[in-house]
């Protein structure tokens, strides 16, 4: 218990690093979104709604509501406003370009929702399925199952996911016609939680949701069958066959819990970057997300939103690692163990 | 303070604490600390130790799990720290040593290349992807940087014939899985051996081998101790193993209970007569040989009054024997015996002495005494 | 090499009849033997010891009997299990995956050296029971009140034992609460292969009391195999020792210990280091053990052995003994043997010195 409650104290002095980094970031970066937006605001005020020639209090103005710094007053002042804004009222500042005036906090909201729910799906499916196949396919080692799904998780594997995409979507979207070919959900449908709109929007993923699995499983289930095999000569293995164990029992709860061990601490971290997505996924089907906003901000230099998004996702990771800390005991009855150390 | 005549290793009131505590807890000042009441009890696993050994020496440490032969076997060879009193290698502090680097012509270099350790498990102490001749000329290029990669492997290859890994052109390129365990200990061995210290620690090192296997390897540790002049410190729970390695130099040797020696002396007197109940019940645990004997000893029945292991965490009061100890009277749960010279050898234990009220006191058990049929 | 089986008299109610019980795995180098057409009758209720050395084909012979000689070794060979006395046999060998499932645990049980391991570490004690009840169908209820009583006789505390993973408990209790789980269903035949090897000497002491008292209890057929004579010297009905993947010498244990004719079982006993005798005394085997793709000719002993001819280099070697007894040794020279090679100390009646 005391661990985890160390491990909390480390997250949250990580987070508040992490903001107060962005902070300079966005403040004291040499050509940074402050710096920059000084200089844009100055040569072209008018796409700012200020006429030219503008007042410095002004400009300041305009850089205070969208970056959230007021730029005037001395640093300490600065500094309290942006993390009070951050962690009080989870004010990011404002979208410049990408959606003019659109809180940025809002947009990212609007976004990741759907990107999480695409990259989820994928990855429970591809873990699942690769859990179980990894462990079947260890247990029987050298078998043709054991080869045939190896090739087949390889080759599977070796293809881009958005070739796959783009196969899968010129065949079955466009050919067969079988699956929409973009968008996010049916546009007739009123959005909400009826069974309609959500039916669609699971149909909706489904094409992109597959390209992700079909190239993905193959990875968790390679791992996890080596991890396997490394275990498949273990005394508490044997002593289950000795005790006529069958072969799934053994196969689950005697290789897989003890192989996915190292495997876990992976999943978990990555879900961090969950909320990342894929750009080109987004925009072979046509699937706003935050990918594309991202894609977005990037190119036209959207700085509230990139640094709005640069908090976001590093706080996920942190969050992505407490989770793994926490939930790792759970599955690993050994892993409560505090540090034994001289008096 | 010179090396020349003073004893290899000098143990003064050793004691060596472990408290479990996290990271945080650490990092908390003392005060924030005890306000919070975040202050757990240490538990001692070596109590208060007090050994000498010479030159050219053999010690026989015999204890179980949860003795502290580990710990007090580390400490001695200076990979542990001492919580409380102090290991001298040559007269020197170790810890100070350590610290210093140089204390008047003695340099913590030397003390750690004249003090070695070999363990238990040996497939566990040698590189699984190194070759023997790769492992062994590690320590050779660290302690004696001068010599040539000819003169290491001249070394290794004058031990594998010492030690009987021959032919030794064969085993020069092997890798340690495709060794017997037999084998892989002899390598460990050679190991230790190559930089010719003054004592080397052996932890149990013959205990997973079979009794021919044991007795071969024992036998090259003498053979080797005799040429090399090394001094051991030999801890096994095995009393037979500890006999054997012991007996043929005259060595001693010393039981341990619980962080404390309760026992010591010369090893064919205290194996034939020992004076300590716990020893005398570990002569009683080693079965014979003979199968009418083994079979009386099977059916007799158990010499100790529990069953239960005893908890450093929650030491007892008083003998730290008392409550298993088949002849405990009240007396030894009140104060502890300490380690004195009685009628026969030193020996922690108040029976030692004809006089003592010991005799006096009261019994523990409503049975009185029990017997130890040794 | 083959043997005959022991002599068996028609009143005789034996639980296994091994018949050439053969193991081989092809190794890059060529292909090893490492059991070599054992036969031997198993009675119902005794206690069978095997002795020899690591490496010698006694826990392959152990594997065998549960045909769970792991892979890529090959068993031939018949093991005849006789759940009653006088029931038809099954051939443990050929059985289907279903059968071996449920003779393997509710008839035969193999605890393995040191149970330091045998546990997963992820899932609890119970969890290893509830498993277990699962494979057999017995209903987790009941099987668990069973193993309550089971884990008591070991002396062990039911609840904390079974709620614990492997790490939290200690080797001895490991030690204890793998034989409870052995024992669960009341097996006919319990293979023990160094249950003590690693433990501390008073647990090993405590271990071998309760097994004494749980074989008067339960009842079952021991066979308890060591490379420590005197683990098994108490214990033990009958002794067999295995060399180089055969049995050279087998009978009643007295016969055995306090008569042995085979010079390879001699010179074993003289390993025993004693707490009484003189350090001279003890003596190794010389030599190395046999190499399993290359086993020498003749008798597998010759070259280590003392009393060895040209007859032994040449021709092959079978137990033989005298009409009548038990004893049986695989030597052609047993009176030479027992003339010139000395036993050790302990176990001369009247401690008179053996030249």
């Amino acid at each position: 218990m005391s661990y985890l409650r160390d491990r909390m104290i480390q997250a949250i002095v990580t987070v508040y690093l992490i903001v107060t980094l962005t902070f300079f970031m966005n403040k004291s970066m040499p050509g940074g979104p402050m710096d920059w937006l000084e200089q844009d605001i100055y040569q072209n005020p008018d796409l700012y709604g200020l006429p030219p020639n503008p007042q410095p209090e002004e400009v300041q103005e305009v850089i205070e509501m969208y970056i959230n710094i007021p730029p005037d007053e001395p640093i300490h002042v600065q500094y309290y406003s942006f993390m009070y804004d951050f962690f009080i009222h989870q004010e990011m500042g404002e979208s410049i370009i990408v959606a003019p005036h659109a809180d940025v906090g809002d947009l990212i909201l609007t976004y990741a929702p759907w990107t999480v729910f695409l990259s989820t799906i994928a990855m429970i499916y591809g873990l699942v399925v690769g859990v179980i196949l990894g462990s079947l396919m260890a247990y029987w080692e050298g078998s043709r199952f054991d080869v045939g799904m190896t090739v087949t998780m390889i080759l599977t594997g070796g293809v881009p996911y958005f070739i796959a995409a783009i196969f899968l979507l010129y065949f079955f979207g466009f050919q067969l016609g079988w699956f929409p070919t973009g968008g996010r959900a049916d546009p007739r449908a009123d959005v909400g939680m009826n069974l309609e709109w959500v039916l669609s929007v699971f149909y909706y993923a489904s094409l992109p949701a597959l390209s992700f699995i079909i190239t993905g499983f193959g990875g968790s289930a390679l791992g996890l069958r080596a991890n396997s095999i490394r275990l498949l000569g273990s005394e508490y293995v044997r002593s289950a066959q000795l005790r006529g164990l069958s072969t799934y029992r053994i196969a689950t709860t005697y290789l897989a819990r003890n192989a996915i061990l190292p495997i876990w601490t992976g999943v978990v971290i990555g879900l961090g970057g969950l909320i990342g997505g894929s750009v080109i996924m987004e925009m072979i089907f046509q699937y706003p997300g935050m990918g594309l906003l991202m894609f977005e901000a990037a190119i036209r230099r959207d700085f509230p939103v990139l640094m709005g998004v640069f908090a976001v996702i590093s706080i996920l990771f942190v969050i992505g690692t407490l989770i793994a800390d926490f939930t790792y005991p759970l599955i690993d009855p050994r892993a409560d163990v505090k540090e034994s150390r001289e008096a | 303070m010179s090396g020349e005549d003073e004893p290899i290793l000098t143990i003064e009131d050793l004691e060596v604490h472990f408290t479990e505590e996290t990271a945080v807890q650490q990092a908390t000042p003392q005060a924030i600390r005890e306000y919070l009441g975040w202050v757990p009890q240490p538990t001692k696993a070596v109590n208060g130790i007090n050994l000498e050994i010479e030159e050219n020496e053999i010690l026989a440490l015999i204890g179980e799990s949860g003795s502290g032969k580990t710990t007090l076997g580390k400490a001695a060879i200076g990979l542990q720290e001492p919580t409380k009193g102090s290991v001298k290698y040559k007269g020197y502090d170790l810890q100070e040593l350590h610290k210093k680097n140089v204390i008047d012509d003695m340099e913590w270099a030397e003390a750690r290349q004249g003090l070695q350790v070999v363990h238990q498990d040996p497939g566990a102490a040698l590189h699984p992807y190194k070759t023997l001749m790769a492992s062994l000329q590690e320590p050779l290029k660290i302690w004696y940087p001068e010599l040539s990669k000819a003169d290491y492997r001249e070394r290794i290859l004058a031990m594998f014939q010492e030690c009987g890994l021959t032919p030794v052109e064969e085993y020069e390129d092997r890798y340690p899985h495709e060794l017997s365990g037999g084998e892989q200990q002899r390598v460990t061995l050679i190991r230790a051996m190559l930089l010719e210290p003054d004592l080397i620690l052996m932890d149990e090192p013959v205990s997973a081998l079979d009794p021919s296997l044991s007795i071969d390897l024992m036998d090259l540790m003498l053979e080797l101790q005799d040429i090399f002049e090394t001094s051991f410190l030999f801890i096994s729970h095995n009393l037979e193993h500890a006999r054997y390695i012991t007996s043929q130099v005259g060595g001693d040797v010393a039981v341990m209970y619980m962080g404390r020696i309760v026992e010591y002396g010369d090893v064919d007197e205290v194996l034939e007569d020992p004076q300590h109940p716990y020893t005398q019940v570990l002569k009683w645990a080693t079965m014979p040989m003979h199968p009418h004997e083994a079979r009386e000893r099977l059916e007799a029945d158990t010499p100790l009054r529990s069953f239960e292991s005893p908890n450093p965490d929650n030491p007892p009061s008083g003998c730290k024997f008392h409550p298993r100890c088949p002849k405990a009277r009240e007396i030894c749960a009140e104060e502890r015996p300490e380690l004195e010279e009685g009628d026969q050898w030193e020996v922690a234990c108040y029976r030692r002495d004809q006089n003592h009220p010991y005799w006096d006191s009261e019994w523990l058990d409503e049975e009185g005494e029990m017997d130890i049929p040794v | 090499m083959s043997a005959e089986a022991t002599e068996v008299r028609a009143e005789t109610d034996n639980v296994l009849e091994i018949r050439d019980a053969r193991v081989t795995f092809d190794m890059a180098r060529g292909r090893a033997r490492v059991l070599n057409d054992i036969s031997v009758d198993i009675k119902r209720g005794e206690t069978f010891g095997i002795i020899g050395e690591s490496g010698c084909g006694k826990s392959t012979f152990g594997s065998v009997l549960m045909d769970a000689v792991e892979d890529p070794g090959i068993t031939t060979g018949e093991v005849l299990y006789y759940p009653e006395e006088g029931a038809e046999p099954v051939d443990i060998l050929d059985v289907t995956d279903r059968q071996l499932r449920q003779i393997r645990w509710e008839e035969i049980v193999m605890v393995s050296q040191a149970a330091q391991n045998a546990f997963n570490p992820t899932i609890t004690v119970r969890r290893h029971f509830t498993d277990t009840f699962d494979a057999h169908n017995v209903d987790r209820r009941e099987g668990l009140e069973r193993a309550r009583e089971v884990l008591e006789d070991l002396r062990l505390e039911p609840e904390r034992i079974l709620s614990s993973y492997q790490h939290e408990l200690s080797g001895g209790e490991k030690q204890r609460a793998l034989l409870a789980l052995g024992l669960i269903f009341d097996p006919e035949v319990v293979v023990l292969d160094e249950p003590t090897a690693g433990l501390d000497l008073l647990v090993q002491r405590e271990i071998l009391s309760l097994l004494y008292e749980l074989k008067e209890e339960y009842g079952f057929t021991l066979l308890f195999i060591s490379h420590d004579i005197p683990m098994v010297a108490g214990f033990a009905d009958r002794l067999a020792v295995f060399y180089s993947f055969n049995i050279i010498e087998i009978g009643d244990i007295d016969d055995v210990l306090l008569n042995p004719e085979h010079p390879y079982t001699r010179l074993l006993t003289l390993t025993h280091i004693d707490l009484d005798m003189a350090m001279e005394d003890v003596n190794t085997v010389e030599g190395e053990t046999p190499d399993p793709i290359n086993v020498p000719s003749g008798c597998p002993f010759h070259p280590r052995c003392p009393i060895a001819d040209d007859r032994c280099v040449v021709e092959e070697v079978e137990l033989r003994g005298e009409e009548g007894t038990n004893h049986k040794v695989a030597c052609f020279y047993p009176d030479v043997a027992t003339d010139r090679i000395p036993i050790h100390p302990s176990l001369v009646e009247g401690g008179e010195e053996n030249v």
